[in-house]
């Protein structure tokens, strides 16, 4: 399929350079890979530089309020559970203002692909430090460097029971697709966290800075297994000098929060009471109409 | 050419403020070169670029990545704009700079790829050419 089906003709507005355009053209990619047409797949994303993603695509999307896109997506999830749902918004977004409801998705399992454009700082704001900025990273609102730890998302993650934890990095789209692909494959929720840099705001985490620290983890490690919590665990705490890119942890048989959700077992809510596609008579759009415009 | 000579031209031409910044042009536009250009290629140019030069590109793959765009090439060279603390040309926006960096990006391309071009033999030239990303290509091209 070609990945320019699900172009979409709004105007883009991230700087230029920025790493959001490389998730994007990554995310395209890996759709068009699947071969699943636009119709089959929702992007949901809540606030944020990153999160105008589902704007420059042509798929369904959902811009949801601050911090809140994983449980619309998880509703929607359960809805349809046929559709191929995926989470994109920033680290303030997702770990930050979102934090609590990224802590139970990962227990909960739903069959999500969560994207993570983590550019460590506020950027759609101007440039403050975000959740995963590093400690003494100096912003307007941290003048003299931030004082609190950053927070380790992919650590996090496996211990709130996460069954799919990966990194990818802007600066190798080709990866991030692989790892895109991997993700929506998986059965159950996925977590990719991308490194992104922000090229306006955040001078310190550069191209340059990420380029001479990451590895990829299946080329550096031929025997790593991404199926044992523990060398994942190891490899998530690498921070710093040697920054590993790829999947940490992929759990499968796992059961999704969909698998255990008995209404859920016979049929989804949508083609039950409100079904279309089995008997799409023109009065139940009418009926559907009145209850939902 | 040598390392001093490329840094002088590189900043004649841009009208860069200082020595330093320039170097940090040159460094992040040859990083970015870097990416798509194939290891392989490295060999021949060795002995047209000063190894001051050359050490930026060691970082090329084997296989650069098909998908290595225009959008990336820039995010290596806007990251050297200072981005806050300049005047703010946006109507009304607080974009202080951040609304016209890759304007300021492509300028600077084009000021490194001008002298770049001017340093190596016609076959490199043509060929680093070949291997840019299209919107860089046509830059490379017209520089």
């Amino acid at each position: 399929m070609d990945p320019r089906i699900y172009n979409a003709p709004t105007k883009n507005t991230w700087c230029a350079g920025c790493g959001d355009f490389a998730i994007l053209r990554a995310l395209k990619l890996a759709l068009a890979e699947q071969v699943i047409a636009p119709h089959e797949v929702l992007v949901v994303s809540g606030i944020g530089c990153g999160s105008k993603l589902p704007d420059y695509m042509n798929v369904n999307g959902f811009m949801t309020i601050h911090g809140r896109p994983l449980p619309v997506a998880t509703g929607a999830a359960l809805a349809n559970p046929e559709l191929k749902v995926v989470v994109v918004n920033g680290d303030g977004d997702s770990y930050g203002i979102g934090g609590n409801h990224f802590l139970h998705t990962c227990r909960r399992n739903p069959n999500i692909t969560h994207i993570v454009e983590n550019n460590q700082v506020y950027g759609l704001t101007k440039g403050q430090y975000s959740p995963t900025s590093d400690k003494g990273y100096v912003t307007t609102t941290s003048p003299d460097g931030s004082m609190e730890m950053a927070l380790n998302p992919l650590a996090v993650a496996l211990a709130a029971g996460s069954t799919f934890v990966a990194r990818g990095f802007a600066g190798d789209p080709k990866q991030m697709a692989q790892l895109i692909v991997a993700g929506m494959q998986h059965n159950g929720y996925a977590l990719i966290d991308v490194l992104q840099p922000c090229v306006t705001f955040n001078r310190v985490n550069t191209y340059d800075w990420y380029r001479s620290r990451i590895y990829k983890l299946d080329e550096m490690d031929e025997t790593y297994d991404p199926s044992s919590s523990e060398a994942a665990w190891e490899k998530a705490h690498e921070w710093e000098e040697r920054i590993p890119t790829g999947i940490l942890y992929n759990r499968e048989g796992i059961p999704t929060y969909e698998d255990q959700v008995i209404q859920l077992r016979d049929n989804s809510p949508l083609k039950g009471t409100l079904s279309l596609w089995d008997d799409p008579r023109p009065e139940q759009y009418e009926s559907l109409k009145e209850q939902f415009v | 050419m040598d390392y001093e000579g490329f840094l002088d031209s590189v900043r004649d031409d841009g009208g860069f403020r200082s020595r330093e910044e320039t170097k940090s042009i040159v460094a992040n536009v040859f990083r970015a070169i870097a990416e798509v250009l194939p290891q392989k290629h490295l060999e021949g140019l060795s002995d047209q670029l000063p190894s001051e030069l050359m050490v930026y590109l060691r970082g090329a793959h084997e296989e650069p990545d098909p998908y290595f765009d225009e959008h990336l090439f820039l995010g290596w060279v806007v990251s050297t704009i200072d981005a806050t603390g300049e005047r703010d040309k946006t109507t009304g926006g607080l974009d202080l700079y951040a609304d016209y960096s890759g304007d300021e990006a492509m300028r600077r391309c084009r000021c490194v790829f001008k002298v770049l071009k001017s340093t190596v033999g016609a076959d490199h030239r043509t060929s680093i050419g070949s291997f840019l990303p299209d919107g860089i290509s046509a830059l490379y091209q017209s520089a």
